[in-house]
């Protein structure tokens, strides 16, 4: 199904109707009538796209929608492509299924997400694969790709799931983390790891850690081993190199303010 | 029936139902994961005093952390005798072992919490790792790390088991020991380079084949009488007058085309050397096993 914006507006839409789940079975005159919000006001989902049977399986939306909010949520399966930029909330509890996004994704992109992958090829905004305020845990299962740089909070109460960042992350990276393993192969932003009780955080540049993180030991973990490679069998292009198989890992555990059992490890390649 | 002059005894192997389970043992080198997997598999040689057969399958590079492996096929009359064995191998001989990790490497319908419970281990030092979904492992798998003193056991939380067979076998009667080893080294060699099959013995070769029972109440089994060529003027001999040995090749298998291919090629490779007459099977009349392998139609 393509569904081509039609207007652009700096007003947001809640569309949590595009989703393979919802477009199932549906015309396109079907898909057209569905409800979305502008603003307060309720519209149809063809007040703002021109819906076209393409034949095919996935969902593609052929340009930019940086205020269309809760695309995918809760999706289970099927395929979402966005040529262009997302608005918040995409992927935000998605159980499975597959969202390319080729531009930027705003704030809380897979936010508590229970399974499927969020490819993006830019930059995503804060709270990445993170918890609503209030909520006891953030993304649970799922991959997520950032190619790009993320915001403030990535990963904010991750509970499962594995978030790569090939950019930067801002800052208080992982806080809170449950569980769940971020790659950083750009830099942390400050205060990485603050307040984590579980988790990993694997990081490629030495990151500046809080005083309630202490050294381990200096070595070449097996179980990084494992889901670098695992990462490297997947088709999204992660830069992983031998070095960073084979390579030694400083590992840090911490934050100690709290359960200290989380753990930052950071590449220091060969002895 | 005959191959090179060998004859092929109109009789069968009865083979019976197991379960079985494949480990695979990575190491920072080749020579490390063998160690660990030698001696997974040690004292594993029959049921019925080692609680599970095993033996190593082969050498592999195909391995979850990319590390060289060595998988070991474990075999048990029952799927809790096999967790149990496994539990225990792993942990004994796998997690001691340096610098090795454990991996389940067999999908099967039986599951066993193996370093879910090897975990405790770790003194609440202990880490879960999991990776996400795949079609084979819906629930994503799940890895424990084990804080040990050399750096970190990683070992998978649960392995699989599926149902398979034990108790393949085909003897190898000739003139004298010499060429009757030669003939079971050469047997086990071509079976060694096949998957899904291991032979449990040393060398793969067992001398000391059983029938059941026994003249003191109080055993079982005993020592194949009509296969003893000591004794043979004293008992219900099989074996003629220039038959000097025997040497049984014992096959555990994943799966019956396994099991048929490892008896067609090692009986085939017993069958060059000469000075062995003939070749036969251990079986209780069909009383015993579920699966009947005829020597004649495995060849």
């Amino acid at each position: 199904m393509l569904l081509n914006p039609t207007i652009t507006t700096t007003i947001p839409v809640v569309a949590e109707c595009i989703s393979p789940d919802i477009f199932s079975g549906k015309s396109a005159d079907e898909i057209s009538s569905l409800p979305v919000f502008y603003g307060n006001k309720e519209k149809t989902l063809g007040d703002f796209f021109t819906i076209t049977d393409d034949g095919k399986d996935i969902i593609t939306i052929s340009g930019p929608v940086p205020t269309v909010k809760f695309i995918g949520k809760k999706m289970t399966s099927g395929t979402i492509t966005i040529e262009g930029d997302a608005g918040m909330h995409l992927g935000a509890q998605m159980k499975g299924g597959t969202i390319q996004v080729t531009g930027n994704v705003s704030d809380w992109a897979g936010a508590e997400m229970r399974g499927g992958e969020i490819i993006i090829h830019g930059n995503a905004g804060n709270c990445l694969g993170g918890a609503y305020r209030g909520s006891k845990s953030g993304m649970n299962k799922g991959l997520i790709v950032v190619k790009g740089n993320t915001g403030n909070e990535t990963g904010v109460l991750m509970k499962k799931g594995i978030i790569v960042v090939e950019g930067s992350t801002g800052d208080l990276t992982g806080t809170g983390m449950r569980g769940g393993t971020i790659f950083c192969y750009g830099s942390l932003g400050m205060r990485p790891g603050s307040l984590m009780e579980r988790g990993s955080i694997v990081v490629y540049n030495a990151p500046s850690l809080l005083p309630t993180f202490t050294q381990n030991a200096t070595y070449n973990p097996t179980w990084l081993r494992v889901f670098l490679l695992d990462l490297k069998k997947t088709p999204h292009s992660i830069p992983i190199k031998q070095e960073h198989i084979d390579g030694l890992y400083i590992r840090y555990n911490g934050d100690i303010s709290e359960l200290g059992k989380g753990e930052i490890f950071v590449f220091k390649g060969k002895e | 029936m005959q191959i090179n002059g060998v004859t092929i005894e109109d009789t069968f192997a009865e083979a019976f139902k197991m379960y079985g389970s494949r480990v695979l043992i990575t190491a920072i080198n080749e020579q490390w994961a063998m160690n660990s997997a030698i001696t997974v598999a040690g004292f594993g040689t029959s049921v019925i005093m080692c609680g599970c057969e095993a033996g190593i399958e082969g050498t592999t590079t195909d391995t979850p952390d990319g590390r060289p492996g060595v998988n070991v096929l474990i075999f048990a009359n029952s799927a809790k005798d096999l967790g149990d064995q496994l539990m225990r191998r792993i942990g004994q001989c796998v997690m001691t072992s340096p610098t090795s990790a454990c991996f389940n490497n067999l999908q099967g319908k039986k599951e066993f919490v193996v370093g879910g419970a090897l975990r405790f281990f770790g003194d609440s030092f202990q880490i879960s790792k999991r990776l996400n979904p795949t079609p084979d492992y819906p629930k994503g798998r799940r890895f424990w790390r084990i804080p040990v003193m050399g750096g970190e056991f990683l070992c998978e939380e649960k392995f699989q088991a599926k149902k398979a067979m034990g108790g393949g076998n085909f003897l190898i009667i000739g003139k004298g020991i010499e060429p009757v080893i030669e003939a079971s080294e050469r047997a086990v060699t071509a079976i060694r380079k096949l998957s899904n099959v291991i032979a449990p013995f040393p060398g793969g070769v067992v001398r000391s084949g059983s029938k059941v029972g026994s003249v003191y109440k109080f055993l079982t089994a005993s020592t194949n009488t009509a296969y003893c060529p000591s004794v043979k003027s004293q008992v219900q001999s099989q074996l003629t007058g220039e038959e000097n040995c025997v040497l049984e090749i014992v096959i555990d298998a994943l799966d019956i085309d396994s099991m048929n291919q490892a008896m067609h090629q090692g009986i085939h490779a017993a069958c060059t050397v000469e000075g062995v007459t003939r070749i036969s099977a251990g079986n209780y009349g069909g009383n015993l096993g579920k699966f009947l392998i005829n020597l004649k139609e495995v060849i």
